[in-house]
């Protein structure tokens, strides 16, 4: 057990409990303690028993391909950090000081810059995702036929025969507290979940959407509202629906 | 994606390689550890979307900065399901305060099926079995503060308020959860099952 004083922290940062800049300072001590480098990762590896009793989920494919067409992308070209002033003229203490807050100043904008990446990279990979369906060969789209459970509603939904990738336009009415949109693939008399829906406060919205195995398995969707967080199976009736 | 070949290198080994930009490193690294992570994220954050977005921090940062990941910390399985259910846990916070601004406002949540091979899928399953038995050993109450801190994001403040119970309590109880986690994960040998 690590006698630091900074081990009394370490407990509380395995767990998730700090915000952003606690932890940034609980790491960069781990980065230079060895003993609470350990220790944390004890803790991390007790941690993990809960993560991996999360159910089975594979992320999409096309999320694998573009991380590593970035880190691709990032070798021909790679972003250069902005160099620094060295103010050689000055005391050594103003000098050190501002060298001090320029070092902080750029590890802060570097953090942004970052941030702001990666944010730009997600909705690159959506796009690309929504240009792909929208140019495939073998697109399908079909307008959604609305049912008599939410009259004035309405829905559109591109399919890319070939991978089962696709987008969900829809307008819808809006949701109560603690409800959702969930669309099904339907086809031998079966319900497959096909996902939650993204969902504005009016109804409205877009969702990118993977068919559960090959497309010719299913016949037509349907979409209807559950419990938030979605359902094993519909609990309600179709709100609309569409052969595919 | 290209294809790849596990050579069946240590994951330290290939976060070393990281260093020198090898590719194929880290679409072994991702073709291991991607479902796990993804998983987690998933269970915390209830959104595929954004889980994804999380993936995706998660790899690229270790493709940027693979220096953050020193041995020392530890397995790095555990390191890169911490980093995630870190970002999992600020999104959460962040989504919290959001909420609180728009009081009437319904956020979007979306989920993905689950799918992958069969294979994959059952050796999923035993392993989880496997973990679910740890956390069964664990005394209830000792399972609920540790549940609420690490799948609900609480603070232990937070946790002490909502069951009426002292801090010190708490604390002590997630401090004895986690090492028992530890004693009963020896046997799992999980790096094995992953």
């Amino acid at each position: 057990m690590t006698q630091c004083h900074f081990a009394e922290f370490l407990e509380e940062f395995a767990l998730g409990s700090f915000d952003a800049d606690e932890r940034e300072r609980v790491l960069e001590h781990i980065r230079l303690c060895p003993s609470c480098a350990e220790e944390a990762g004890n803790y991390l590896e007790a941690l993990s028993v809960i993560a991996l009793d999360a159910p089975d989920q594979t992320p999409p494919l096309s999320l694998g391909r573009f991380i590593m067409a970035e880190a691709r992308h990032s070798i021909e070209s790679p972003r250069r950090l902005p160099r620094q002033s060295v103010w050689r003229h000055w005391p050594v203490f103003a000098a050190a000081a501002v060298a001090a807050i320029a070092l902080a100043w750029t590890i802060r904008l570097s953090g942004e810059l970052e941030n702001q990446h990666l944010a730009l990279a997600s909705l690159t990979r959506r796009y690309d995702i929504i240009v792909g369906v929208l140019a495939a060969s073998e697109v399908a789209i079909q307008q959604m036929s609305a049912t008599e459970a939410a009259p004035g509603a309405m829905g559109r939904i591109y399919l890319d025969r070939a991978t089962g990738a696709g987008m969900l336009m829809h307008r819808l009415p809006p949701l109560t507290e603690g409800k959702c949109y969930q669309l099904w693939f339907v086809g031998n008399g079966e319900r497959v979940n096909g996902g939650v829906l993204r969902t504005n406060p009016d109804g409205s919205g877009y969702t990118i959407i993977q068919s559960p195995g090959p497309l010719s398995r299913y016949t037509g969707v349907g979409v209807t509202q559950e419990p938030a967080g979605g359902s094993p199976w519909p609990t309600t009736d179709r709100l609309l629906g569409a052969g595919i | 994606m290209q294809v790849y070949r596990d050579s069946g290198a240590s994951d330290e080994i290939l976060v070393g390689r990281l260093c020198a930009k090898d590719v194929n490193a880290l679409e072994i690294l991702y073709a291991r550890y991607s479902r796990p992570i993804y998983a987690l994220a998933v269970r915390l954050v209830g959104d595929a979307h954004v889980a994804e977005d999380i993936v995706q921090e998660c790899f690229l940062k270790l493709w940027r900065q693979p220096e953050l990941y020193a041995p020392e910390k530890g397995r790095v399985t555990p390191w890169l399901l911490g980093m995630a259910h870190h970002r999992a846990i600020d999104w959460l916070r962040r989504r919290t305060i959001e909420r609180r601004h728009e009081a009437e406002g319904v956020d979007p949540v979306e989920h993905s099926a689950v799918g992958g091979d069969p294979e994959s899928i059952l050796a999923g399953a035993l392993r989880r079995d496997e973990v679910s038995q740890a956390l069964a050993k664990l005394p209830d109450a000792q399972r609920v503060a540790l549940e609420l801190a690490y799948l609900r994001g609480m603070t232990q403040t937070q946790i002490a308020d909502f069951l009426g119970e002292p801090l010190g309590t708490i604390k002590t109880r997630t401090r004895l959860a986690m090492r028992k986690l530890r004693t009963v994960l020896e046997p799992f040998a999980l790096e094995e099952s992953l």
